[in-house]
């Protein structure tokens, strides 16, 4: 029953197996041998700032571009190593790499995000940066600079800064009769637009409100009417404050009962719709002015409205971080790179490329910016601009877990009395946990 | 060195004893990297500790009292049963229909066969790109179609009633291939002899399905069952990729709230993940073994 | 041909092709549109099909990712578990289903146990082990935990169950030791299930994400699925380009699919078992 013949099948097993035991074997003992390479380098004279960064999408080619300049001036010296992953993964990747003394020796990460690394010092303060030689301190915007403050200690260095804007699309504004070089002033008129914006026959929305994924825009409405959501003080919620009811009353009555936007949007959705000149106004970063360029919108871009108490926007920001462990040759190398970052070239490079408004005063005053007419409309932010939750370890749950979840059971129609009690219920809980 | 191997293997040359020695390695490899790794989760589950590993005192089981008034935890165990309850009898099913129809080795089966595993190789990553834009409300091609076949238009994955049976619909289409593939293998095993011999007791197609191929197809059929419910159970990707949990939370499942409050943002609370983890982990062990045990008390019936 | 149509075998031949289509539609819409334009993805009312056609998204992601260390890296990392794992699954597959030892059922339980457990329980602390054992960022690192696992156990178990009683039988009245049964006598017999479970290893790691993510820290060690994860970030989401990727991390699986679909098909009995 069992012939000779019958065998080959296993034979070639056998030399499957062999053959993929060599691959394997010979690909880790490459792997093996850069390792060795690359530590007896970062010893000898070259040192390796390692980089990681959540800048996926269209930003990463420029970066990139800008990584390379550097790594080619700086032959022998230094070199960048940038490591890109989106952000949930860098979010998983970055705590236990830290802890295990594993982590990168450069980050670039939001100020709400930090306060977490700051508050159990995983990060280290960068203060003497400044001090570093070649760095102008005076360049900076001083709230570039603040920025990365907490507790007196600056954290973070800064990599772009921004405010959070307005957009309108002009063409449909014409569309409806409306100036299309004005935008609405106050609250009431963005409701009085975005109902004659809206024509939902054509599949055309007035104001577009994402319900996750996107800038916490809802903040420039409570703020507006003189509210807040968190006495960041004594670590209390103040969500359900008289004015913050009527404000997200009226919120429910434009989403639910005006129907002005499309129910259950994120942020990258609710880009794509305004990308295709489906949605007439909506609040976001200054990310959205490239591709809007690059889909020929007729768009106008300004500070968000004015509410009854006052006209107000998110300043945000991103900062290079330097994780607990490097060693201070490491963070010099770090700082060399975050320096040549804040050169008036690349500063102005990244700022045109990707559309940021500057935050270098020598950036600002370079004539091409200053030709730049959506770039300078975005870099006064006058006294609008204010940080959201400052210092709030909790500050991304509160708003991803609590404050988008009570806006996406707004936009279907649920009650926002109800909602908003319970929100501040869950705020308090979360904040429990605060230091 | 061949020779003294052999020798050595000849004092385990006895069915009871080389047992062991084919089992090691692979009980090694889950031991130091299953096992470990359990063990200390079930450790982390007792303490106050985030993703920095920093260690904020030992809680005992205050995690474990905290998971019965959790409301969220409560919500996303329905939704993970929801999905489990519908999903694996769904995919079983189509599994088994598509594995009889396709069993036999004509070239229109063999290719029907090949073609239906095809989803199977695909990541959930990719499929649920692919499917967000094709059930896209305002862009996808689907709800366009429905429209014009005079259907209303579904919002799919946005619609909070419809996001869970989407997601089930997404995972039986690339899942029941492979199932499917294991079913043919154990229908093909079944030696033609008891189909004769039934046909000639003159017992009909359905008769015969039942008769023969349900019950010599238990190891294969039970494989299925039971790996297909674990997976179920964890369900995790595919919802990660299409609705991030939502619309309203409808889809967040037990593996999702567990990546919600250990890994995603800050604090980062990997103790009471943890103890979510083990609850879950107790839960899928408590409906395995009594599946393995019904399955493993069939075999023997068969046997 | 010479099958009588009846209504039974109308409907199951009707729904056959409906499955059929249905299986198959989302690739083919991924194909064109992995070759759209970006600016089309958003018309309204939809189109499956574009104005023009090219490669712009293709060289869009070659430019964006180093497609070919990822691709070299992707598998080293799959095919190494692949070949590892079948082994050791087999082996112990084997003796589970055909050897009767002390502690089979419990070892066994064991074994499924350790099917039970959500990855993302498991991550912290097996990053912490291999990184403890030095293996952090290596291909040893990322093959070895992986080098066995309970599903392929439990697969190839019910496998063997399934053979007939007899066979190691005859190979003891042949005088073969207990490997060399295994080795001569199952192993040729159940080289389907094995490809079978080849491809299943191979396509699990090929696909994973967050596993190889964590257990390396630089770029030069990425997988393709991470390339993958790096279109569908937050902001600036290119959809060409995403649709891209996904067609080319597809694409090598499916090349060895088909090459491998012949065992596939075959199904799993040989000639040699039956009659």
């Amino acid at each position: 029953m069992y012939k000779a013949g019958d065998f080959k099948p296993t034979r070639y097993l056998i030399y499957i197996l062999a053959f993929a035991m060599i691959v394997v074997l010979a690909a880790c003992g490459g792997n093996h041998n850069e390792k060795k390479e690359s530590a007896s380098s970062s010893s000898g004279k070259k040192a390796m700032i390692t980089f990681w960064n959540t800048f996926t999408g269209s930003d990463a080619e420029t970066l990139k571009t800008i990584v390379e300049d550097y790594n080619k001036k700086n032959e022998g010296k230094f070199e960048v190593k940038m490591d890109i992953m989106p952000a949930d993964q860098f979010n998983q990747k970055l705590p236990p790499s830290i802890a295990t003394g594993t982590a990168p020796t450069l980050i670039a990460t939001n100020p709400t995000t930090a306060a977490a690394y700051i508050q159990n010092g995983s990060i280290v303060p960068v203060d003497d940066f400044y001090s570093v030689d070649g760095v102008n301190k005076d360049d900076f915007e001083p709230s570039a600079m603040k920025m990365g403050e907490s507790n007196g200690k600056l954290y973070l260095l800064p990599m772009q800064v921004f405010g959070i804007q307005f957009y309108w699309n002009k063409d449909l504004f014409k569309a409806a009769g409306l100036d299309p070089d004005s935008p609405p002033a106050d609250f009431d008129q963005l409701a009085d637009y975005a109902v004659k914006l809206t024509d939902e026959s054509k599949n055309q929305y007035g104001f577009a409100m994402p319900i996750k994924g996107a800038p916490q825009y809802y903040s420039m409405f409570i703020w507006g009417n003189g509210g807040d959501m968190v006495d960041v003080a004594n670590k209390k919620s103040v969500l359900d404050s008289p004015e913050n009811i009527e404000t997200f009353k009226w919120l429910a009555d434009l989403a639910a009962v005006k129907k002005v936007t499309p129910k259950g949007l994120n942020g990258v959705e609710t880009d794509k719709l305004f990308l295709s000149g489906k949605a007439a106004m909506y609040i976001t970063g200054p990310w959205l002015a490239a591709g809007l360029k690059q889909n020929n919108i007729n768009f106008g871009v300004s500070l968000p409205p004015k509410g009854s108490a006052a006209q107000a926007t998110i300043a945000d920001g991103v900062g290079f971080a330097v994780p607990k462990g490097a060693s201070e040759e490491q963070k010099l190398a770090a700082y060399d790179f975050v320096k040549y970052w804040n050169s008036t070239e690349v500063g102005k490079k990244w700022s045109l490329a990707i559309g940021f408004p500057p935050y270098l005063k020598s950036v600002a005053a370079d004539s091409e910016i200053q030709a730049n007419e959506t770039i300078k409309q975005m870099s006064n932010l006058g006294e609008a601009g204010r940080t959201f939750l400052p210092g709030i370890v909790g500050a991304d749950r509160i708003n991803g877990d609590v404050l988008f979840p009570l806006m996406e059971q707004i936009v279907s129609g649920l009650d926002p009395v109800q909602g908003v009690k319970k929100a501040s219920n869950s705020i308090d809980e979360i904040l429990k946990s605060e230091p | 060195m061949m020779r003294s191997i052999r020798h050595w293997l000849n004092g385990w040359n006895r069915p009871e004893k080389a047992a062991y020695l084919f089992i090691a390695p692979a009980l090694a490899v889950l031991l130091l990297f299953t096992v470990v790794p359990l063990i200390a989760t079930l450790v982390i589950s007792t303490l106050d500790m985030d993703v920095f590993l920093q260690v904020k005192g030992f809680i005992g089981l205050d995690h474990f009292e905290r998971l019965f008034q959790d409301d969220r935890l409560i919500e996303s165990a329905k939704h993970t049963l929801y999905f489990a309850g519908i999903e694996v009898p769904l995919q079983i099913i189509l599994a088994l229909l598509t594995a009889v129809y396709v069993s036999r080795n004509t070239r229109y089966r063999k290719f029907l066969r090949s073609v239906y595993f095809v989803p199977s190789i695909c990541s959930f990553t990719a499929i649920g790109i692919v499917a967000s834009f094709l059930l896209d409300p305002q862009t996808g091609v689907y709800p366009s179609y429905l429209e014009n076949l005079g259907l209303p238009r579904l919002e799919f994955f946005r619609d909070p009633s419809w996001a869970m049976p989407s997601v089930i619909a997404l995972t039986a289409w690339r899942s029941f291939g492979y199932s499917m593939i294991i079913l043919v293998a154990g229908i093909q095993s079944i030696p033609e002899s008891y189909y004769e011999a039934a046909q000639l007791d003159g017992a009909g197609k359905a008769k015969q399905f039942f008769a023969i191929t349900i019950p010599m197809l238990m190891p294969s059929l039970s494989f299925c069952v039971i790996t297909t419910t674990i997976a179920a159970m964890q369900v995790f990707d595919q919802i990660f990729v299409t609705t991030q949990g939502g619309p309203l939370n409808k889809t967040e499942t037990i593996v999702g709230y567990i990546y919600n409050t250990g890994f995603k943002m800050a604090p980062y609370d990997l103790g009471y993940a943890s103890a979510i983890s083990v609850l879950l982990f107790v839960a899928i062990m408590a409906i395995t073994l009594l599946m393995n045990r019904y399955f493993l008390r069939r075999e023997a019936d068969l046997a | 041909m010479a099958e009588r149509w009846t209504w039974g075998r109308m409907v199951g031949w009707l729904a056959a092709a409906a499955l059929l289509i249905a299986v198959l539609h989302p690739f083919i819409w991924l194909f064109i549109a992995a070759f759209k334009p970006e600016n089309e993805f958003m018309t309204f009312p939809p189109t499956v099909f574009a104005s023009r056609y090219s490669f712009d998204s293709f060289v869009k992601v070659w430019d964006t990712i180093p497609l070919m260390a990822f691709f070299r890296n992707t598998m080293i990392f799959s095919v190494g578990v692949m070949v590892v794992s079948v082994f050791l699954d087999s082996m112990a597959g084997y003796a589970f289903a055909r050897l009767r030892f002390k502690g089979n059922k419990a070892l066994f339980t064991l074994i499924l146990i350790t099917m039970m457990v959500p990855f993302q329980v498991l991550m912290i602390p097996l990053f912490v082990e291999v990184f403890k054992l030095g293996m952090l960022d290596t291909f040893w690192g990322l093959i070895v935990p992986r080098a066995a696992s309970a599903f392929g156990i439990y697969l190839m178990r019910s496998f063997f169950l399934s053979l007939p009683k007899d066979l190691e039988e005859s190979g003891r009245v042949d005088g073969f030791n207990e490997f060399q049964i295994y080795w001569r006598i199952m192993l040729p017999l159940c080289k389907s299930a094995m490809i079978t479970l080849g491809i299943f290893h191979l396509m699990n790691n090929w696909n994973d994400l967050l596993y190889p993510l964590m257990l390396t820290s630089s770029t030069e060690m990425r997988t393709l699925s991470a390339g993958l994860a790096m279109f569908v970030g937050q902001r600036n989401i290119e959809y060409g380009p995403t649709l891209a990727a996904s067609l080319l991390a597809l694409l090598p699986l499916l090349i060895v699919y088909v090459f491998a679909q012949r065992f596939f098909v075959q199904g799993v009995t040989t000639s040699g078992l039956k009659g």
